[in-house]
């Protein structure tokens, strides 16, 4: 499992990326999926998730749909076009930090771990 | 594939209530969360309290609470400065109406303008930028209706005091809608909803501030004597000063006529004349009226407060009508009229007892506390009493004319 640092560093880029694969989704089923994805390596916690969607969702990248499960309601959360176009951006510019972070961590520069 | 029942949502539902999650979207969100983790839970056999218990167990100490701020501060982070400001403003505004109004008490220079701007101040810009944060943070549309009542409340009664200030009419009546809008309104409704949500206690102090400033202002101000309202005890004894004037005129007129040649006569007629239109000026630059209608006025229709800023400026530096002037053309008579044989006849021109010991004469008459009504009132006993002297002097004259030489009068006259 890694640390709480990096995940919520990244928690946004992956619940876009999430969103942008599987159209909509409801919270419980990310935590889910983002733990089948990883084999539990990274655990989403309801604690930096759902403030996370509302912010998206007032910043009108996410819209909400409701639908009624016997006496509660299930919110399904989706992209929307500035969603979608935010979630490439976030996910072009993380490829690029990573392979910027493999290269200063891995390079011919001698910061490589050893 | 297990499904709780409605009861156990309810249960779960209120829990999350008791746990802080008062964000009612939120609500929605976690409800269906921990009713999967249940679900989850309970397909693997366990029961539904246990499963319960541990998946809130799972978010961790006061994890529910917290993810309810943490939503809370994300969603308004961009309204936490605003609210910063709001409250400076807030505060500065009430610490300036505040001194304002202990100025005012006091009787110092510049209390108005104090008042005034801590008003605008918390009226214009402290009460609009709050409500503005306090819409985006409430969700219930009854402490809304309670924020819009209270603004519209407390503009009221800014306008309200602001009339006062300034002396327009229907001042009261601004003020005690006001109290009504936000006494019957805005506080029930506020002190029983959201003082339980206290998020922020800065903003809560300013608000708290603002709210004993304007109830400060309202006693403060209704009560310093700055309304138009005069008693009748006074009224009644300015009419009859009045009425003694007038006899005293007359009398003056009659007894000199035996004296067409005495240039003290003339002198007298001179002096009066110009205490009266001492007077007829200063009602007009203190009630901003035309010659005609100064003369006229009742004096119950002057708007009296202290502070008028015309008055002060016609005093300061009028080339006629100012004390250095009166005092001189009083002095004049006076050395005019000892010089007949007036004998000791001291005219007002001496330091008075004030409440905190001796005034100079300026000062007691014509200083910052002074009001038309005051100034109105001495320029009438002047008159009183030049007339009722001048009568005495023209007496003496006239029995010294007659009487054996080295006799006088005694001073005093019935």
């Amino acid at each position: 499992m890694y640390s709480n640092e990096l995940i919520k560093g990244t928690l946004k880029t992956i619940v876009l990326k999430l969103l942008s694969e599987e159209g909509k989704m409801y919270g419980y089923e990310m935590t889910q999926k983002v733990k089948e994805l990883t084999n539990g390596k990274i655990v989403i916690t309801e604690g930096a998730l759902y403030p996370l969607l509302h912010k998206l969702e007032a910043d009108g990248l996410l819209l909400t749909e409701k639908v009624a499960i016997g006496k509660r309601v299930r919110k399904y959360y989706s992209l929307t076009d500035q969603g979608s176009s935010s979630a490439s951006e976030k996910i072009t510019e993380f490829l690029d930090y990573m392979k910027t972070m493999k290269f200063i961590l891995q390079g011919e520069n001698g910061l490589a771990l050893e | 594939m297990v499904l709780l029942s409605n009861k156990q949502v309810d249960q779960i539902h209120d829990l999350l209530l008791n746990q802080g999650v008062k964000l009612d979207s939120l609500r929605l969100d976690l409800l269906d969360h921990v009713c999967c983790l249940v679900e989850d839970k309970m397909e693997k056999g366990i029961s539904f309290h246990t499963a319960l218990h541990n998946s809130i167990k799972q978010f961790g100490e006061d994890g529910l609470h917290k993810t309810n701020e943490a939503t809370l501060s994300m969603l308004n982070s961009k309204s936490i400065l605003m609210k910063k400001i709001s409250s400076i403003i807030g505060i500065l505004g009430s610490i300036a109406a505040c001194s304002g109004g202990f100025f005012k008490i006091m009787h110092w220079p510049g209390a108005n303008m104090l008042l005034l701007s801590g008003i605008v101040a918390i009226v214009l810009l402290y009460l609009p930028l709050l409500i503005v944060v306090k819409f985006r943070e409430t969700e219930s549309t009854l402490l809304k209706f309670s924020y819009l009542a209270g603004l519209f409340g407390a503009m009221v009664n800014g306008i309200g005091v602001v009339f006062k200030l300034l002396h327009f009419p229907g001042a009261n009546y601004l003020i005690i809608a006001s109290l009504l809008i936000i006494g019957l309104i805005f506080m029930p409704i506020y002190f029983t909803h959201a003082f339980r949500l206290a998020e922020n206690k800065l903003s809560n102090l300013a608000f708290a501030g603002v709210l004993f400033v304007a109830l400060f202002l309202l006693y403060g101000l209704t009560n310093s004597g700055n309304g138009r309202v005069m008693s009748d005890s006074v009224f009644i004894m300015h009419q009859d000063m009045m009425d003694k004037i007038d006899r005293a005129n007359a009398e003056r007129e009659e007894v000199f006529s035996d004296l067409p040649t005495e240039a003290m006569g003339q002198k007298t007629e001179e002096l009066l004349n110009y205490l009266s239109e001492f007077r007829t000026h200063s009602v007009m630059v203190s009630q901003n009226i035309s010659r005609e209608q100064a003369e006229n006025i009742n004096i119950r229709d002057l708007y009296w407060g202290t502070g008028i800023k015309g008055l002060h400026d016609m005093l300061d530096s009028h080339p006629k009508y100012n004390p250095d002037t009166l005092r001189s053309k009083l002095q004049e008579w006076q050395a005019q009229a000892e010089e007949k044989g007036l004998m000791n006849q001291k005219l007002c021109c001496q330091p008075v007892d004030g409440p905190k010991g001796k005034l100079s004469w300026e000062e007691a008459h014509f200083g910052n506390s002074c009001t038309i009504l005051s100034l109105v009132s001495f320029l009438d006993q002047l008159k009183l009493e030049i007339n009722q002297k001048s009568i005495q002097l023209a007496l003496q004259i006239i029995y010294q004319k007659d009487a054996p030489q080295g006799a006088v009068l005694s001073p005093k006259i019935s």
